[in-house]
């Protein structure tokens, strides 16, 4: 097995329960290079909510906190507040964090906790068998779309930098190093990253909406349609064009929140103990 | 099978190996036209890859 693998994976829940050819494992791999090159397994908590990239976290052997559909990022919330010193890292699909976790998602980006949250896009439902999501192209043919799908899909990274996220990247799993790369970035920003991985899912994004269950195909269709750009301002160019910019697309260096707290609730402190009340 | 199809110097083909969940198993059939560009490895989904270079003349991997 990978010398990662061996590392810091949870044995007994071996081998993955993906999918042949799923990006999930992919991902797995691209975090532990991040984790292991940065030595801070010990120091990592992670949390997730339901759904395929859910599943990630529990095969790592760290501190995991797995929650309910769509609520893994007020746990995290949660998790941070408690233990500050920690790395708290959230794994969500386009479902749980773009649908139903996705309000959460605004608010904790808007107050730039310290926390990253990997939202790994497969354009679909795929755990529950292949329905319309949030980020499903316009036209798919999925479970719940059977003569094609009339939404627009949302753009995680586009949210993100909306509510104010200070790190926002988007990456793919047809691009593992750079994958890494990002993951690295993510980990040592003192903010709220997003890191959106658009991944491959032959079962169900395959054979509904590309037309082929193959994980060379998917693969290759991430290769094909997953362009790196340097310069954020080429995205629009890039989505005109019908393909998904991939890259670096903010990162800048704002107060975050629970430092703040601790700030507040210390200046309260003092001016209490000199009689005053602020 | 991924790094079959990653591979640009066709190191892999077929096998007749079943993995636990009773997959068929790529097989490293050439060895020799291995360049060490660890693409294989990088792109495994189940991470059962991994690519040991050997040190030759001065430590050139």
């Amino acid at each position: 097995m990978n010398p990662l693998g061996e590392k810091y994976l949870r044995k007994n829940f071996l081998p993955f329960l993906f999918c042949p050819g799923c990006g999930d494992g992919m991902i797995i791999q691209a975090f532990l290079e991040a984790v292991d090159d940065l030595g801070i397994i010990n120091d990592l908590a992670l949390a997730a909510g339901i759904g395929c990239s859910a599943w990630i976290p529990v095969y790592i052997h760290a501190d995991v906190l797995k929650v309910l559909h769509g609520r893994a990022i007020p746990a995290a919330i949660g998790l941070k507040a408690t233990r500050p010193s920690r790395k708290v890292v959230v794994f969500t699909g386009d479902g749980d964090g773009l649908a139903i976790g996705g309000l959460h998602l605004l608010h904790a980006a808007r107050r730039n906790i310290e926390m990253t949250v990997v939202v790994v896009n497969n354009q679909i439902y795929a755990m529950t068998g292949g329905q319309v999501a949030p980020s499903t192209p316009v036209g798919s043919r999925t479970q719940t779309t059977p003569y094609g799908n009339l939404e627009k899909p949302l753009d995680g990274c586009k949210v993100a930098v909306a509510a104010g996220a200070t790190m926002v990247s988007r990456c793919s799993t047809a691009h593992p190093k750079a994958l890494t790369r990002t993951f690295k970035k993510a980990l040592t920003h003192k903010g709220f990253s997003f890191v959106e991985v658009v991944s491959q899912c032959p079962v169900q994004t395959g054979r509904y909406i590309h037309g082929s269950g193959a994980p060379q195909f998917n693969l290759q269709w991430l290769k094909d349609n997953c362009v790196p750009v340097d310069d954020p301002a080429k995205w629009i160019e890039i989505e005109a064009q019908g393909k998904i910019p991939v890259g670096d697309f903010l990162q800048i260096e704002q107060p975050e929140f629970m430092e703040e707290v601790q700030k507040m609730n210390q200046k309260v402190k003092e001016a209490r103990a000199k009689g005053g009340d602020r | 099978m991924l790094c079959q199809y990653v591979c640009k110097f066709e190191v892999f083909e077929p096998g007749e190996e079943r993995s636990a969940l009773d997959y068929l198993m790529p097989r490293p059939a050439k060895l020799e036209n291995c360049r060490v560009c660890r693409l294989c490895e990088s792109h495994c989904p189940d991470m059962a890859l991994v690519v040991v270079a050997e040190k030759k003349g001065k430590e050139k991997e």
